[in-house]
């Protein structure tokens, strides 16, 4: 008898998931994964977000409105697109509480499959995957990274050579706009050869604004890195 | 996090990384040393008053201290605090020494400590995280006073409860262990007030646990009013109160305690699911003082305390009869057919609507009980299609307080329930109903419980109670033999009208 990770309800039914080579996906009950709601159908081509619920207005060659912004402030061209695996519903959100604030780890490896294989098949081309990283005391405060743990098993993974440069306020207790336009420098690259010329994939949990990615990839490419993307688990 | 170890006046002591600049090879995780003999209390060390009123009885993460890592030190080698390692190995087995658990750990790469698979406990995720490298804290020095004052409370105890009470108060004197079997709406709080007025009075540390947050809230104000000049203080998720030395907390939250209360009341201890049986075991035990006294309130036992009863290791006491005299009403069995298939195909079983009719006709709200939640969803659209207004709640519904509200205030006559409702709710002249009484839910301390939801107003002693089935289970009828026992009980004892 095995509970799930999330729900602690047995799960005793059999399922193709007991099949797979990723043993996370046994460990979650079909009911907390029918909770869950993946991204699908057609999105925006830049940050991963689904159009449907976009209104028409907001919408231009297929790139959402958020992401032209970006382009006219960041004209290099180098951070190519994001993608995400979920809509952030209240679900994911609670169970994002559970991972990162109280520290149950488990609960937020069920989601390894989930990056592994996409990095395995869809990054090929990548050639290192950068969990973004946490403040120093941020890191100590939370014990882990979420974002490490999600590529755990990956191993082009680069840690270390990405910094958080001061431990700030949570970007979740921001105003939209204090969030964009921040002017100071959030990220430092601390060894340039690792990064120098290469195509990285960045990690992070939830991609709201899109000021956190922008900025690793701005500090990534100013310091050496051909083209950045990004894999968020969920698109807020 | 990690210590290392070294002799201050011939006694090992621990100290935290950061307090001193060593040799980093030298720090290891707190689960790596064996446990070191409390240091002795140093009596010209003037400890900080603010740190002792937190911790006192209290057994805490660091993360739950907001004092720093320096002074936390200092206190430690005083002799004013002490530290473990939040998971230990007891009897071969990893433990979490807050909440007792021995499985269900998870592993993760910690920036504490620096081990890649350090070793945190899910059980008690929630409060917290406790890893094996995180240092418990506890103070052995605990402190307990309440101004002297007496019970204000007018009311008088029904025979069954006079005796209930006296038997509390000796209990709590000579610090032993007693079951109160009372039937439901026997008045089992104010059995207490005798026992918690002599525990007072000998300033003893003092906590009633009972499983849910509701009823830590509706039983606060009952005690702050019986006992005014004391501090009180409500334990729940979310809650706020200053910790005094007299708590009525969840028993979730005993587990943030160790070796503090004098006085352990549990009230309804058979409302936990099963698993939760060697954990609740554990809180109360690491709570309660070795020498503490403990009381059992319920009016459903379960299986192992009736055994502990058997045995003759627990010493019980019974309220066969309600307050206001009245035998408890039986519950009555209606074979309804199956009713599964009939609402699966859309309708209402035809004795339940009858049923129904006939209470709303007699101006009677009625609570029916559902096996699922699933059900109750089913049934609410039916029963609205034909025009029976109901509300409905379940386990994870949010406004579940709120609709028992509108209910008791007869917003609607009719409430849709799971089990979850069994317990703690009280509604005046109301008639209960169990749709598949027959399901597995369903035991005969369910069914015991649902039963004791009728006929609790001395206004209205009368109740009806329809178990609505398709096959009597042998829980249906243990439950109905169980109440009818009591009634007897109450009635050979003469404390009935």
């Amino acid at each position: 008898m095995r509970n799930c990770l999330w729900c602690r309800d047995t799960i005793d039914r059999v399922s193709w998931g007991m099949f797979s080579i990723f043993e996370e996906e046994w460990k979650i009950c079909e009911e907390c994964k029918s909770k869950l709601a993946p991204i699908s159908g057609e999105i925006c081509l830049m940050c991963g977000r689904p159009l449907a619920k976009l209104n028409h207005d907001y919408i231009h060659e297929k790139k959402c409105l958020d992401c032209q912004k970006w382009k006219r402030k960041d004209q290099s061209n180098t951070f190519v697109h994001n993608r995400s695996f979920y809509e952030y519903n209240d679900f994911i959100k609670h169970i994002l509480v559970r991972y990162k604030y109280r520290g149950d780890a488990e609960a937020g490896r069920a989601f390894n499959s989930v990056f592994v294989k996409k990095i395995r098949k869809s990054y090929k081309f990548i050639d290192g995957v950068i969990p973004i990283p946490l403040s120093n005391e941020r890191l100590y405060e939370r014990g882990f990274n979420q974002c490490e743990i999600w590529i755990e098993k990956e191993s082009q993974t680069l840690k270390h050579c990405l910094v958080r440069t001061q431990h700030e306020e949570k970007q979740s207790k921001k105003s939209r706009a204090e969030r964009i336009n921040r002017s100071e420098q959030m990220f430092q690259v601390t060894n340039h050869s690792l990064i120098s010329g290469k195509k990285l994939l960045v990690i992070d949990d939830l991609y709201t604004t899109g000021t956190t990615i922008h900025h690793a990839a701005h500090s990534l490419v100013s310091n050496g890195a051909k083209e950045v993307y990004s894999l968020t688990l969920c698109r807020g | 996090m990690r210590f290392t170890s070294s002799t201050i006046n011939n006694r090992n002591v621990l100290i935290p990384e950061g307090i001193t600049k060593g040799n980093l090879e030298s720090y290891y995780p707190i689960n790596h040393f064996d446990l070191f003999a409390p240091l002795p209390t140093t009596l010209d060390y003037t400890p900080s008053h603010e740190l002792l009123i937190l911790l006192n009885g209290r057994h805490l993460l660091i993360d739950e201290i907001p004092f720093s890592i320096e002074i936390l030190h200092d206190h430690y080698v005083n002799g004013y605090l002490q530290i473990e390692a939040g998971i230990q190995m007891i009897s071969r087995k990893p433990t979490c020494m807050r909440c007792g658990s021995i499985d269900g750990f998870g592993f993760y790469p910690c920036a504490r400590c620096k081990n890649n698979a350090c070793r945190y406990c899910r059980q008690c995720i929630m409060m917290g995280r406790v890893s094996a490298c995180s240092p418990l804290y506890h103070s052995p020095l605990t402190t307990s006073y309440h101004p002297p004052t007496t019970l204000q409370w007018n009311g008088k105890l029904s025979e069954g409860q006079q005796e209930a009470s006296n038997l509390v108060k000796l209990t709590i004197q000579e610090n032993k262990k007693l079951l109160v079997w009372a039937v439901c709406g026997s008045g089992k709080t104010e059995v207490l007030f005798n026992g918690l007025e002599a525990a007072i009075l000998e300033n003893k540390t003092i906590c009633i646990a009972t499983p849910r947050t509701d009823v830590v809230l509706e039983l606060l104000p009952r005690l702050r009013k019986v006992f005014p000049n004391i501090d009180i203080s409500g334990l729940y998720a979310g809650s706020t109160d200053p910790l005094t030395s007299f708590i009525i907390s969840t028993t979730h939250q005993l587990v943030r305690y160790k070796n503090f209360f004098d006085v352990m009341i549990i009230d309804e201890v058979d409302a936990f699911p099963f698993e939760y049986d060697a954990t609740l075991k554990y809180a109360v035990q690491k709570a309660r003082k070795d020498c503490g006294a403990l009381i059992y309130l319920t009016a459903t036992p379960s299986k192992k305390i009736l055994q502990q009863v058997n045995e003759q290791s627990l010493p019980h006491v019974r309220i066969p009869a309600r307050f206001h005299r009245h035998p408890l009403p039986i519950p009555r069995y209606v074979w309804i057919g199956n009713w599964r298939k009939s609402i699966q195909k859309g309708k209402v079983p035809k004795l339940l609507i009858q049923w129904l009719k006939i209470q709303f006709d007699n101006k009677k709200p009625v609570m029916l009980f559902v096996p699922s939640i699933k059900l109750i969803e089913q049934l609410q659209y039916l029963l609205e299609a034909v025009g029976v207004s109901c509300e409905a709640v379940h386990s994870e519904d949010p406004e579940r307080v709120e609709k028992v509200k509108n209910f008791r205030a007869a917003h609607y006559p009719l409430l849709l329930t799971t089990t979850i409702l069994e317990r703690g709710v009280t509604i005046e002249n109301v008639s209960v109903g169990v749709l598949g009484a027959e399901a597995e839910i369903f035991t005969e301390n369910a069914l015991v419980q649902i039963a004791g939801r009728a006929g609790r107003s001395e206004k209205y002693p009368d109740g009806e109670i329809a178990l609505f089935h398709f096959g009597k289970t042998n829980d249906m009828v243990l439950a109905v033999r169980h109440i009818k026992k009591m009634n007897i009980e109450a009635e050979r004892r003469g404390w009935l009208k």
